[in-house]
């Protein structure tokens, strides 16, 4: 087993897999005491259940469904140094097996505080800009850890993030490599680490210079691999591997932006029994000064 | 053996970027203290300039919801007439130019257009700045 998520590691650091392209927390503002806020709504689930890679049949009608309203912000001291913050209002439910019997549980409320230092180094060259960064972060635990269903481990967790991105007139790449380095919590909880490769793929059909307005799309694929949770973790949190991938559509005016994004689950392995992650959307109002 | 693997190359990859970050401070500059140059008047022979104006081409101009920093700090200038495009600025992501408007009876101070466009993220290289008769002269910022 390890072996096999070794190569799977493997293939997801050399392979050209992406993440998601946030115009107001990555690419803007880039200026010197720049600042911006985004608010994201996320949800995804399934009644699906799968053993390894397989479905398997599902009696008890288990199934997991997460929604996440993020309120995100950004600020730029200097277009090579900025801080940013994501913090989230988490609404969960599910229906577990517990000794053969299908329990309803559910939970709602603040989760947990990320901060991160994305630092930097940009190249300007005639009709191309190009950008390499290093984003360490950490994971604070604002979140409750108490309950049959909690919305946090209870512990603090560190990230690290690759990337680059280069955009022309009217085309966008974007590849981003992060790991995030999930310590013990509270209760014996222990979320696996996690892994995880993300590309976009943009292309820029309409752009207006008089009122400044126009229109992006995307492709977004990405990779994530999961730890195995400790068997005392009561979160959302679960073991395995996945690659999702959807379209993005991204509109903006003047400092505001609109995105929304599906991502279809092309592949997923769980570690064991367990709910599949299932399909994502996302929809988002971002605004920057 | 996963974990190793992981490590590895995180490290690996922090290592060949290390020279990267390294070397920002003096790549990215922000020299406020270098002075743009001003060459001799010519001739603005693919630029098109009103008269009135400024044309400042722009390395790594290519995407206006990121360049809103370069329009703010350009509006704020004095010799900037805000009644024109927005705010006294008009960027054009397709070829890379910001066209500033210029007041009646004011000269632009290229220092300070410079200065502006750096700290909103890009690379002014040459400016194309035009009288109120419609004479054009060039302006060198930075070597591209």
């Amino acid at each position: 087993m390890k072996t096999k998520n070794s190569v799977f590691a493997a293939c997801l650091l050399f392979s050209s897999v992406v993440l998601a392209h946030q115009p107001v927390m990555d690419m803007a503002p880039r200026w010197d005491d720049g600042y911006g806020f985004q608010v994201r709504y996320e949800s995804y689930g399934s009644d699906t259940l799968l053993d390894d890679d397989s479905e398997v049949a599902n009696p008890l009608g288990l199934k997991r469904y997460v929604n996440k309203t993020w309120f995100e912000g950004v600020y730029t001291f200097d277009r090579a140094i900025r801080v940013t913050f994501k913090l989230p209002y988490i609404l969960q439910r599910r229906t577990k097996n517990i000794n053969g019997t299908a329990v309803r549980q559910r939970n709602s409320g603040i989760g947990d505080l990320v901060l991160g230092i994305p630092l930097k180094y940009y190249r300007n060259r005639k009709a191309f800009t190009e950008n390499f960064s290093f984003t360490p972060s950490i994971r604070l635990p604002t979140g409750s850890s108490s309950g049959d269903f909690a919305l946090s481990d209870g512990s603090i967790d560190y990230g690290f993030s690759l990337s680059y991105s280069s955009e022309s007139p009217k085309y966008y790449t974007l590849f981003d490599l992060y790991y995030w380095l999930n310590t013990e919590g509270d209760r014996g909880m222990h979320e696996g680490d996690e892994l995880a490769l993300d590309i976009n793929l943009g292309y820029h059909p309409y752009h207006n210079n008089d009122n400044n307005s126009g229109v992006f799309t995307m492709l977004d694929i990405s990779a994530r691999y999961n730890d195995d949770p400790a068997s005392a973790t009561l979160t959302t949190a679960s073991g395995g591997q996945r690659v999702q991938m959807g379209p993005v559509l991204v509109l903006y005016k003047d400092n505001i932006m609109f995105r929304t994004e599906y991502k279809h689950l092309v592949y997923e392995k769980t570690s064991g029994i367990s709910n599949a992650r299932g399909n994502e959307f996302m929809i988002g109002l971002g605004v920057t000064f | 053996m996963f974990y190793q693997s992981v490590y590895l190359v995180l490290f690996a990859f922090f290592i060949s970027s290390a020279p990267v970050f390294a070397d920002h401070d003096g790549f990215e500059g922000h020299d406020h203290a270098s002075k743009p140059r001003v060459d001799k008047p010519v001739q603005a022979a693919d630029v098109s300039v009103s008269a009135g104006e400024a044309v400042i081409i722009v390395h790594g101009i290519v995407c206006s919801f990121c360049s809103q920093g370069v329009t703010r700090n350009l509006s704020r200038l004095s010799f900037i007439d805000n009644s024109r495009y927005t705010k006294g600025v008009k960027v054009e992501i397709e070829d890379q130019k910001v066209t500033i408007a210029i007041k009646a009876g004011s000269q632009p101070d290229l220092k300070q257009v410079y200065d502006s466009i750096l700290d909103g993220g890009y690379e002014p290289i040459e400016a194309y700045v035009s009288d109120a008769d419609g004479h054009v002269t060039y302006h060198k910022l930075k070597d591209s």
